[in-house]
C-alpha cells in the first residue's frame, strides 16, 4: 500500500464541515430525469399532496447522492481523476483511487422542494482492510446530518470511500 | 397480491454524465473512457453506485405506493457496473411489524449485472396497514 493513498496516521479530523444546499426544482426534475424516475411526486405539488406531503419532494437520495455541495474549484486545483482536493477529509492521499464503497441512509422525513437544508460533514472513521482481489484497501467513513431550515433533522447519512493506492499515470491537474 | 419489488435499467453514457452533472461529481471515471480504461483500469465508464442506489430508491418507492415511505437504505457496492449493462435490482422482504395504521417492513435489495452481485444490502420502508403484501 502506498503511503500516499491514505496517511493512517492522522486521527479522524475534528472539524465538521458545513454546507448550506438548497432543494431547487430544476435540480430535482434534472436529477429524476437522470435516473428516468417518473414518480409525480417529485414534480407535481397535488399529486404529492394526494401521496400524503405538503407538496412536492426531492427524490429520496437526491441529497444523499451528492458527491460536492460546495460551488467547486477551478479546473486547475482539481485531483488527477477529477473531483475536487478538498471533497473528501485530508486523510485521503491526492493521488489516491477512489471509489464508493457504500452508504448507510436513515431517511428521518421528507425533503421537500424549496427547503434550503444544512448538511453537516465529518470523518468519522478509517480502517484498513484486506479485499479479496485488490489487496490492502483503506476505507474512510463521512457521516453527514442533514437538518432542514426549520431545524429539522431530515436524514442521516454514512458514507464509505475505498481508497486505492496510487497508480500510474498522468500527473494531477493543476501540478 | 403485490410481488417483491423488482426494477431493470440500462444505464447508458448519458444517464452517467448527466447524473454526474447533477451530483456535482466530476469524476473521470463515469464520463472520460480514456482515463477510466487506461489509467484506473476499467472496463468502460463505471456506473456512479449512488446511481444504483437511486434505482434501489426508485423501486421501493414505486413497490410502496403513494402511502409508502423508504425510511432506511444500507447497501455496499460489491462489483463493478458499466455503462450499458443491463442492470437488475431486486427487493425481498425479511420481516413485517405492525403498528398503528402502518406496517414496517425490513427487506433485503440488491443489484445484479452480468450475473453477479454488484451492489447488496438491506432497506426499511413505513408502508399503510392495508398494503396489499
Amino acid at each position: 500500500m502506498d503511503d500516499d493513498a491514505l496517511d493512517s496516521t492522522r486521527r479522524p479530523d475534528p472539524e465538521t464541515r458545513v454546507f448550506t444546499l438548497p432543494i431547487d426544482a430544476v435540480a430535482v426534475g434534472r436529477y429524476a430525469a437522470a435516473t428516468h424516475d417518473d414518480n409525480p411526486v417529485y414534480a407535481d405539488d397535488v399529486a404529492a399532496r394526494a401521496a400524503g406531503y405538503e407538496r412536492a419532494i426531492a427524490p429520496p437520495t437526491f441529497v444523499s447522492a451528492m458527491l460536492d455541495h460546495s460551488g467547486g474549484p477551478p479546473e486547475t486545483a482539481l485531483r488527477r481523476d477529477g473531483i475536487a482536493l478538498d471533497t473528501f477529509p485530508s486523510v485521503v492521499g491526492p493521488q489516491s483511487v477512489l471509489m464508493g464503497g457504500g452508504q448507510d441512509i436513515e431517511f428521518l422525513g421528507p425533503i421537500y422542494v424549496g427547503d434550503v437544508v444544512e448538511v453537516s460533514r465529518s470523518l468519522v472513521d478509517h480502517y484498513r482492510r484486506p479485499s479479496r482481489r485488490f489487496g490492502e484497501l483503506d476505507f474512510v467513513v463521512v457521516e453527514s446530518q442533514v437538518v432542514n431550515q426549520d431545524g429539522v433533522h431530515v436524514m442521516r447519512i454514512f458514507d464509505t470511500l475505498v481508497v486505492g493506492p496510487l497508480v500510474a499515470g498522468p500527473p494531477v491537474v493543476g501540478q | 397480491m403485490t410481488a417483491d419489488p423488482s426494477l431493470d435499467r440500462v444505464p447508458t453514457p448519458v444517464s452517467l454524465f448527466r447524473y454526474s452533472a447533477v451530483t456535482w461529481n466530476a469524476h473521470r471515471v463515469h464520463y472520460d473512457l480514456a482515463y477510466a480504461t487506461t489509467v484506473e483500469g476499467h472496463h468502460g465508464l463505471l456506473v456512479q453506485a449512488y446511481l444504483l442506489s437511486s434505482y434501489l430508491s426508485e423501486m421501493l418507492m414505486d413497490w410502496g405506493g403513494p402511502s409508502g415511505r423508504v425510511t432506511a437504505l444500507s447497501y455496499r457496492a460489491r462489483h463493478p457496473v458499466y455503462a450499458g449493462t443491463l442492470v437488475h435490482c431486486w427487493g425481498r422482504q425479511t420481516k413485517v411489524r405492525g403498528g398503528t395504521g402502518f406496517r414496517e417492513v425490513d427487506l433485503q435489495v440488491g443489484v445484479t449485472a452480468d450475473g453477479r452481485d454488484a451492489v447488496t444490502g438491506t432497506a426499511r420502508m413505513r408502508l399503510p396497514e392495508d398494503f396489499d403484501f
